[in-house]
């Protein structure tokens, strides 16, 4: 799975905001704002990955147990699905 | 009717084909001045899809590109072109083809659409649109930002009831901007269902999301409340490369400028509470 094209995220006054562009700006009128690990996961999306591997990162580079890791994996591709932000392949 | 127009820092040479919306909205910004931009208004029997790739459809809309510049295409309910809008990638030049069929509509139209590819040109030129009724007094503007029916119009009306030198610089989308002496906004005519809009430009007090309610009150917004109000009310161009001129100045006006939420009636007493707030001084 990977986040679908045009949407970009831009960080203003120091809040990373995701914005729909062309295509998805029709679609889709809304805004989202990511926390760091947010951030984090949203740029590894940008490449075909895993709910497993985006798992392994976030503990390996947040120094957090799996039990949170996997929470907050789960939390934010709920997240992108409600958005219709996600693509499965 | 062919004349050119400075509005902001834009010079557009602009022709349109029907007076209801322009007679009382475009002759202040009349200029002798050399235009760069260009759009045109034309309204023929037969309109065609242009040989270009198609780049995506939503709805009724087709979106064409190719290496000279993008069309646009809106269908009827029956399958119809009701207009085409060919522009170059720079928008340099713009034509707008209406279909005949459109009849009393076309007026309308012409306005609306005229509206939404100037304000590309706009943005593109660091011309933030922003969906507002603004203000000036005392030399500065105030802007009254929110959803539609919020009440805009409602508070700019009490200001100018109420104080004398109250003058309506746009009455739907005023043109927010940058200078190194601050923040400005300034008119177009394309000011919605009002004619109200005035060709002058003005460095912006404070803007305010009004909100209707029972009791007036005035509460500063957090950062995040300010970028969400900001980035629904301010007019988003489609393309990223556009988004970044109006991201930028979101930043700015986040940084620089008193923005507040105004829970506020729709009675003279909001007027007076607003101003006691602004002004520190009792009206």
């Amino acid at each position: 799975m990977k986040r679908k094209p045009n949407y970009i995220l831009r960080e203003v006054a120091g809040e990373n905001i995701v914005i729909p562009v062309d295509e998805a700006a029709i679609n889709f009128n809304g805004i989202m704002t990511l926390n760091s690990t947010g951030k984090f996961l949203w740029n590894l999306l940008g490449e075909s990955t895993t709910p497993t591997e985006l798992i392994a990162r976030l503990e390996e580079s947040y120094d957090v147990d799996m039990e949170t890791a996997t929470r907050d994996v789960t939390d934010f591709l709920a997240k992108l699905r409600h958005n219709k932000i996600l693509e499965d392949e | 009717m062919t004349e050119a127009y400075r509005i902001g820092n834009v010079i557009l040479e602009f022709t349109h084909q029907f007076d209801e919306y322009f007679s009382s909205r475009i002759p202040a910004y009349k200029t002798t001045e050399k235009p760069e931009y260009r759009m045109r208004v034309l309204v023929e029997d037969r309109l065609d899809i242009p040989t270009k790739n198609i780049k995506f459809s939503y709805r009724d809309r087709t979106i064409l590109e190719d290496e000279s510049g993008g069309c646009i295409v809106k269908h009827n309910e029956q399958g119809e072109i009701t207009h085409l809008i060919d522009y170059r990638h720079d928008y340099r030049e713009i034509t707008i083809r209406l279909s005949r069929s459109l009849g009393a509509h076309l007026p309308e139209v012409e306005y609306l659409i005229t509206g939404m590819m100037f304000f590309e040109i706009a943005i593109k030129n660091g011309l933030i649109p922003i969906h507002a009724s603004a203000i000036g007094y005392d030399k500065e503007a105030i802007l009254f930002s929110g959803p539609s029916r919020a009440g805009k119009s409602t508070q700019a009306e009490l200001w100018k009831t109420n104080l004398e030198d109250v003058v309506f610089i746009n009455d739907d989308k005023p043109l927010l901007y940058q200078t190194d002496a601050g923040l400005f906004v300034t008119g177009s005519p394309w000011s919605g269902k009002t004619p109200k809009n005035e060709n002058i430009a003005l460095k912006v007090k404070a803007i305010v999301f009004i909100e209707q309610a029972q009791v007036n009150n005035l509460i500063a917004l957090t950062v995040y409340d300010k970028i969400t109000n900001f980035l629904r009310n301010v007019y988003r161009p489609r393309e990223e490369a556009k988004l970044d001129n109006v991201l930028d100045l979101i930043e700015k006006l986040i940084k620089d400028l008193p923005v507040y939420r105004f829970y506020c009636t729709k009675d003279n007493e909001a007027f007076a509470y607003l101003y006691q707030a602004l002004y520190r001084r009792d009206y």
